[in-house]
């Protein structure tokens, strides 16, 4: 084991700057992380964490001085500039309440050098959140930024996003014209969402393209996909998106006076932004985006461009291949073992990994066990689930949403995936997987998850309210029934104009009262939730903080 | 028999489904009730009961879902057994006597299979067509009187969810809008999409309505401060059988202690037990789940479209009757009130 942990040490380092010096030991390093992912145990990388860390003054001390030495070197440069602007709070400090603070400044003196970085540890720490607090001083937090990137996440708390901030005329007049799109404004908001983005369907997406938008036509195609729900579902979307950056990266073209490193991640930000504005970005999403980001700040400024984008390339290879592919296998593999003879398994709308899954106990090992497909207004994705499964030939019953009391009771396990899992254990997905769960819940039948680790999210999220994704209410009053099968999405969900006047609802408009609130996502608290099946093993869905900083301490994510 | 020709068309509208709507089912065979008592010959007590009875089976078994039609078959026999003590009473003894026979609690235990109905009294007759004329009046004023006790349970700026489109609740939460001011979430309801015309219906009112789909219900219950149903049927128990989704709704409000509150008539109070649930339930055609023209799929798929479901009477929070608010624990206790224990089989 200890040979094992070895190479991965140098890169936990959280001085990326620092270890840019070999390009190439770099890259391979990545590379052995890579590989060495998904067979590395949980505890192991937890001991290489711990005492590898340099946050924690309780290791420094249990560490010989030897080995600390060039370590604490190397913190000791960095910190150079915040330890002046410390001594100098501490002496104005120390001016303002002398009689009290003479004593305690002696002892300072006496303590151990290790004490001291304790101390001046805690002080940065209760300055950053200060600052945080303030607004403050934006030159010192880049500052720290550039330093010390994973501290960084640990001492701030993370700015509210604006696309949460609606509702404050200030932010969401900074985020309209921010955004890469002019959208129209919902015309009939629902007020309980006044902090999301309310916007109407535009018929054409491109036609709103603000000029300034330097957007990649792989970019600008995909987009239009995710607008209209042509493609649909986390990893999906994550995976064109990887694909379409790849393109990005390999077209792109660093300006003079700039470099790669610095200057490619503004260029992928406002792609980031445009698909943001086109549909909100999902958790699965913003994990690549951040892997993406991270890794071009990593690389060398002696790089080459041409060896630069390819080794990106690579990466972003290596992210689908491990984090979703593999893992997706792994999870099936799980999985299996849960699935015996003669269960009734139910399962909600359409999810990909789920259907894998089922399709593997069926196929490959031939278990005897029929599936119940749950579904629900306005897109009917739980018919793909059925057509998978019923032409694999395992018997399946199909019914909506409310009939599901109906059903539960002859029900053995819920298997169902999931958008995100987020760190309080609460898990966000299609809307309507949380009814599901709840009254798998009242039945007393086990609720398994499937979902990769790399959708695990850092945020937290008490009800559906705080962020949401609002879709198209037009939707809703479409009574006909969609097949997703035989109609593209965008034509599904769209009423036809002769039709739209029998519908109950076609004059909603009209009727000021009158709110239609179709919602995409909701939150199941992690209490309906029995186990989540991941990469990482099967794991309660309290624990996504746990497997969470065990990824970011293995440089994964 | 009498009136063969009303009783069979009655008969072939609960059969066929014409009447969905309970307050019309129950309405119309209250009158039918009144016109077969006029029409039967005999004044004897016993006579009238076993017509009654008979007439009573057929139309039970019409339409077995269509609970209130046995109800109002119990309450006529309630009438005309009530009616003959009474009678019987006041002719034997001439002295005052409890008002009523099975709505005290002191016989209770008291068997009354040793009643000799066979007796026959003059203007009998006319106290049981009066009181059945009494039983239709209520049956056409209680949804006013439901909606006259909005006020007591609505307050101001209330978010309040329902679903379906239940007369009884529309009423109820259209009496409140006239004086306070308070906002409405409806579950689309499929696949029937009732959710739709009931968020229309409040709408035109001048009330704030937000239609949602069943799926986003959990989702939005966080913020809701009263859940208000109608439903099918009342069980002895207190459960209900309401339309899909109730369940849904009442369990959701359940996880976040919000009070499910079901407004009904007394009429649709049934002395069923719900045993076996799937008794109480009908399955509809599937097309409104899946159509029949999407093919090759459907043969070797179930594809199931349950009406009805068995809502558990814990989680219900208040009945609001037209006789007032009751709690679930008390709705067998009013069982007594309205029917006779030996008719609780018809």
């Amino acid at each position: 084991m200890s040979n094992n942990l070895t190479p991965i040490k140098k890169t936990v380092g959280f001085e990326p700057t620092e270890e840019t010096g070999n390009e190439e030991e770099n890259g391979l390093n990545i590379k052995y992380k890579k590989q060495d992912y998904g067979y590395d145990s949980l505890s192991a990388s937890f001991e290489e964490r711990m005492f590898n860390s340099d946050s924690n003054p309780m290791i420094n001390r249990i560490k010989s001085p030897n080995t600390k030495q060039p370590e604490n070197n190397e913190a000791k440069e960095n910190a150079n500039p915040q330890k002046e602007q410390n001594t100098k709070q501490q002496q104005k400090q120390q001016q303002q309440q002398k009689p009290n603070l003479n004593p305690e400044k002696k002892s300072q003196k006496q303590m151990t050098r290790a004490e001291r970085r304790a101390l001046q540890e805690k002080q940065r720490a209760a300055k950053a959140a200060a600052k945080a607090a303030a607004g403050g001083n934006k030159n010192a937090s880049k500052k720290q930024n550039n330093n010390n990137a994973s501290q960084e996440s640990v001492n701030q708390v993370k700015p509210v996003p604006a696309q949460m901030r609606y509702d404050d005329p200030k932010k969401r007049n900074k985020a309209e014209k921010n955004k890469t799109i002019n959208r129209t404004p919902a015309q009939k908001p629902v007020a309980l969402f006044a902090h999301l983005t309310q916007y109407e369907k535009e018929n054409d997406i491109v036609a709103e393209l603000k000029a300034q938008g330097f957007i990649h036509p792989a970019v600008l195609i995909l987009g239009l996909q995710f607008s209209e729900f042509i493609i649909d579902g986390g990893n999906a979307r994550c995976i064109a998106m990887l694909n379409a950056f790849k393109k990005v990266i390999s077209d792109y073209k660093t300006p003079t006076g700039t470099s790669l490193s610095r200057h490619l991640t503004s260029h992928i930000s406002k792609q980031v932004e445009f698909l943001s504005n086109c549909r909100t970005l999902c958790g699965s999403m913003k994990t690549a985006i951040r892997y993406v980001k991270t890794e071009i700040s990593k690389l060398s400024i002696d790089l080459p461009d041409e060896d630069a984008k390819s080794l990106l390339c690579e990466l972003i290879d290596n992210f689908i291949r491990d984090r979703i592919y593999l893992a997706d296998k792994i999870i099936i593999t799980n999985g299996l073992k849960k699935i015996k003879e003669n269960d009734v398994i139910l399962t909600y709308s359409y999810s990909t990994i789920v259907s894998d899954l089922l399709l593997e106990a069926h196929q490959k090992q031939k278990i005897n066990f029929s599936v119940v497909v749950v579904d629900s207004k306005p897109r009917y994705e739980g018919k793909l689930m059925l057509k998978k499964l019923v032409d694999a030939g395992i018997k399946c019953t199909y019914i909506l949403l409310n009939g599901l009391s109906f059903m539960l009771h002859s029900v053995t396990k819920v298997i169902i995936g999931a958008s995100s899992l987020l760190s309080n254990g609460a898990i966000m997905s299609r809307v309507g997987t949380a009814v599901i769960n709840m009254m798998a819940y009242d039945f007393k039948i086990p609720v398994m998850v499937c979902c990769e680790t790399y959708k695990f999210s850092e945020s937290v999220r008490l009800d559906s309210f705080v962020w949401n994704e609002i879709g198209d209410p037009d939707e809703l009053i479409n009574n006909k029934i969609v097949n997703p099968l035989t109609q593209p999405p965008f034509i599904a969900s769209r009423v036809p104009k002769e039709q739209s006047s029998d519908e109950i609802l076609s004059d909603w408009r009209d009727i000021p009262q009158l709110k239609l609130l179709n919602l995409h996502y909701d939150v199941t608290p992690s209490k309906y939730i029995t186990m989540v099946i991941t990469e990482m093993g099967m794991i309660p869905s309290t624990s996504v903080p746990v497997v969470l900083r065990e990824v970011t301490g293995m440089g994964m994510a | 028999m009498v009136l063969d020709n009303q009783v069979d068309l009655l008969i072939s509208k609960l059969k066929r489904r014409q009447i969905v709507n309970s307050a019309q089912a129950a309405i119309q065979t209250a009158y039918l009730m009144r016109k077969v008592i006029a029409a039967t010959k005999s004044h004897q007590a016993d006579k009238l009961i076993d017509t009654v009875k008979e007439i009573g089976k057929r139309l039970v078994l019409a339409q077995p879902m269509e609970l209130v039609v046995g109800n109002i078959i119990r309450r006529v026999l309630h009438i005309i057994r009530e009616e003959y003590t009474t009678i019987m009473r006041q002719e034997q003894n001439k002295i005052p006597q409890f008002p009523s026979s099975s709505s005290t609690m002191f016989n209770l235990l008291e068997t009354s299979d040793d009643i000799d109905y066979s007796n026959t009294f003059y203007d009998f007759k006319q106290l049981v067509i009066d009181g059945i004329k009494d039983l239709i009046d209520e049956l056409e004023t209680q949804q006013q009187n439901i909606a006259n006790q909005a006020l007591e349970h609505i307050h101001s700026n209330e978010i309040i969810m329902t679903l379906n489109n239940s007369e009884t609740v529309q009423n109820y939460l259209k009496q409140a809008a006239k004086t306070r001011t308070f906002q409405v979430i409806v579950a689309d309801t499929s696949p029937t999409h009732e959710g739709q015309v009931m968020a229309k219906a409040l709408a035109s009112a001048g009330i704030e309505v937000t239609l949602i789909p069943d799926s986003a219900i959990f989702a939005v219950m966080s913020r809701v401060n009263k859940v208000i149903l109608g439903s099918h049927t009342v069980t002895a128990n207190g459960g209900l059988i309401a339309c899909t989704g109730s369940r849904i709704i009442a369990t959701a409000a359940k996880y976040h202690s919000t009070p499910v509150v079901v407004c009904i008539g007394l009429y649709k109070l049934s002395p069923k037990y719900p045993f076996d649930i799937e008794e109480y339930n009908l399955c509809v055609s599937p097309d409104q789940v899946y159509t029949y023209d999407e093919g090759d799929i459907l043969e070797k798929v179930d594809i199931i479209n349950p009406y009805y479901e068995y809502v558990p009477p814990e989680l219900v929070s208040l009945f609001i009757t037209n006789v007032g608010p009751q709690p679930p624990t008390y709705m067998y206790r009013l069982l007594n009130e309205f029917y006779s224990k030996e008719d609780f089989e018809i």
